[in-house]
């Protein structure tokens, strides 16, 4: 009975996922993210110093504006299919230690700033390990272990300043992308198949 | 102490102990809110059956159920009252216990 209980919760949690869409916008606002910040870095004293206050803006908007495309898209093209639904936000009990291990890491990056590309690809497969343990995909954990070796690489090729994070969250934004129109390709398929049956 | 699990099981919420109850309770307990359609499509059941157990959850106030527009499509939304996840999470204590062999 617990089993079946356990199946259940994890299935529905899983839900949100299975369509790729959370990948794809996510995926490309990382992208996006990374691509102006190695511009702006290309572009270092050309630019207006006002500039580097309209990224953090673009930033904030895109971590607020993520969830509303999501929601948007699978009105659109998800939940005529699969019915709609809307999984809660995470928190409860691992909420603070999950804060505590990036904080902690963000403090590593100020302390050592050497290890940027490191303490970055940490953060990065943390918060996705976080959700791998979440929703139970096994694509979220490997995922996170591209972010921290996308880090290592970084580090060992001796990219260790700003250019690091920018560049570390282009590849992890790319492959997320390019994963989630994968699958969302996938779940086409399977919905166009079970109406045809 | 065997004997007081044995009571405690016995004490079981009947609302709950019901397979296709309980995996509407299980659905909802980990999401926001859903609708008729998804629900039906997680738990396998047929629509009459699946509304006859709705209604029977609803009626003890483990669930609400609204009728609303997403976009342009109307959907009945149903989503665990602060009771239904009270009554789920003793359901699954209860059940632990037992696995355990943990009396009071």
């Amino acid at each position: 009975m617990k089993d079946r209980i356990n199946g259940i919760r994890k299935e529905a949690r899983a839900s949100w996922w299975e369509d790729g869409i959370t990948e794809i916008v996510a995926g490309l606002g990382v992208l996006v993210i990374g691509s102006i910040g190695i511009s702006g870095y290309a572009l270092e004293g050309r630019v207006p110093p006002w500039s580097y206050a309209v990224f953090i803006l673009l930033m904030v908007a895109l971590a607020f504006g993520i969830r509303w495309v999501v929601l948007w898209a699978k009105e659109r093209w998800v939940w005529p299919h699969t019915g709609y639904s809307v999984v809660k936000g995470r928190g409860g009990k691992y909420l603070i230690p999950f804060y505590l291990i990036v904080f902690a890491l963000l403090a590593l990056a100020f302390l050592f700033p050497s290890y940027t590309p490191i303490v970055g690809g940490t953060i990065g497969a943390v918060i996705l390990v976080s959700l791998a343990l979440y929703n139970g995909l096994r694509r979220f954990y490997a995922l996170a272990l591209l972010s921290f070796a996308f880090g290592i690489l970084l580090y060992s090729v001796g990219i260790r300043d700003d250019r690091a994070t920018f560049l570390l969250l282009i590849g992890v934004g790319s492959v997320m992308f390019f994963l989630g129109v994968l699958r969302f390709a996938r779940f086409k398929r399977e919905v166009s198949s079970v109406h045809e049956g | 102490m065997r004997d007081n699990l044995y009571s405690k099981l016995s004490s079981l919420d009947r609302t709950i102990n019901e397979p296709a109850r309980l995996s509407i309770m299980a659905a909802l307990y980990d999401l926001k809110e859903a609708d008729f359609v998804f629900l039906q499509r997680l738990t396998g059941l047929t629509r009459g059956n699946l509304s006859a157990h709705i209604y029977k959850l609803a009626d003890k106030g483990y669930i609400a159920v609204e009728k609303r527009f997403v976009g342009k499509k109307p959907v009945t939304v149903c989503r665990l009252t602060p009771e239904g996840e009270r009554a789920f999470r003793e359901y699954v204590r209860v059940l632990e216990d037992l696995v355990k062999g943990k009396g009071d």
